[in-house]
């Protein structure tokens, strides 16, 4: 069954009296794994992760009735957990700040190196380990791009519905993000 | 840095994955909180609606009471004083003892239900 098969059948659940935590179930049967690693790739530790996955579908649950349907359930979900997961965040960084407003601007990616060097089973010294690195050290706006386009392959159309901004300049922070990884991952290499 | 091709590199991510079994554990975990949330909703729901019923004959209770019962007011309760006064005043001993009697006949009457 294809996805746009899938997310019919489960309108159908949510639309039936009784079928609205059959049709959440399915959802989470489908998007719950995806949904995971995009957030954890904003949030590091698997523990918040979990955390912020859940709020994002029990608050699904109760947008169900305000869900326009001008998106697909996918976006709509990725936009929530989103920005859940950037809640999450400031949080963490208001807390780690002893609840004072933090000087370090928004896109600041101390907090999240910090967090990812204090990640236990990551071996630092793969590629792999260094591409995330290299992601992390950039602005917030990029590094969401570049994953949603390279990790969760969204199309500009539907990162832009997740992130509410234009295609022409997603492609211009896709752009940046990838010539700025490329040159950390070669000085990575080179050094 | 023509040479180096980022989409070369795999997908896979360098932290460990959840443990078997995780998404599902997951999946019955938030259903439980949505089933948690939507009978504290309900229980909500029903409390305010039994609150609201109470108030509302409570409201009907005393809005009917006010019609039925025709309660007389201050100055007639005044007017009735002074004329009782005045008929008292004017009974002449003889009648006064008969009342006197009668009166007591009455409440004897009524101790005794």
């Amino acid at each position: 069954m294809s996805v746009e098969e899938s997310e019919k059948a489960i309108y159908t659940l949510l639309d039936s009296r009784d079928g609205r935590s059959k049709g959440i179930a399915s959802l989470m049967r489908l998007y719950s794994e995806p949904l995971y690693w995009h957030i954890r790739r904003l949030v590091i530790s698997h523990e918040d992760a979990e955390d912020v996955l859940q709020e994002c579908f029990v608050k699904a649950y109760n947008a169900l009735d305000r869900f326009e349907r001008r998106s697909s359930l996918k976006t709509w979900l990725y936009r929530i957990a989103t920005n859940e997961a950037l809640r999450h965040i400031e949080r963490a960084k208001r807390e780690r700040g002893g609840g004072r407003e933090m000087t370090i601007s928004y896109d600041d990616e101390r907090w999240s190196i910090e967090r990812f060097e204090a990640e236990s089973g990551v071996d630092f010294s793969s590629v792999e380990a260094k591409l995330q690195r290299a992601i992390l050290t950039l602005p917030e706006k990029q590094r969401m791009v570049f994953n949603l386009r390279y990790f969760d392959e969204l199309s500009y159309q539907q990162i832009s519905e997740v992130m509410q901004t234009s295609e022409s300049s997603l492609k211009t922070s896709y752009h940046y993000a990838a010539e700025k990884i490329r040159s950390y991952m070669l000085n990575q290499i080179e050094g | 840095m023509e040479s180096f091709d980022i989409d070369k590199i795999s997908r896979k991510m360098p932290y460990a994955a959840p443990k078997e079994g995780f998404f599902e554990e997951f999946a019955a975990a938030t259903l439980a909180r949505i089933g948690e949330q939507e009978r504290a909703r309900s229980d909500r729901r029903w409390s305010y609606l039994l609150t609201s019923s109470i108030a509302v004959a409570a409201m009907v209770a005393v809005a009917l009471t006010t019609m039925l019962v025709d309660l007389p007011s201050q100055s007639a309760i005044d007017r009735f004083d002074s004329d009782l006064d005045q008929y008292v005043s004017a009974l002449s001993d003889d009648e006064l003892s008969a009342l006197y009697y009668e009166v007591e006949s009455s409440e004897v009457f009524y101790d005794n239900l």
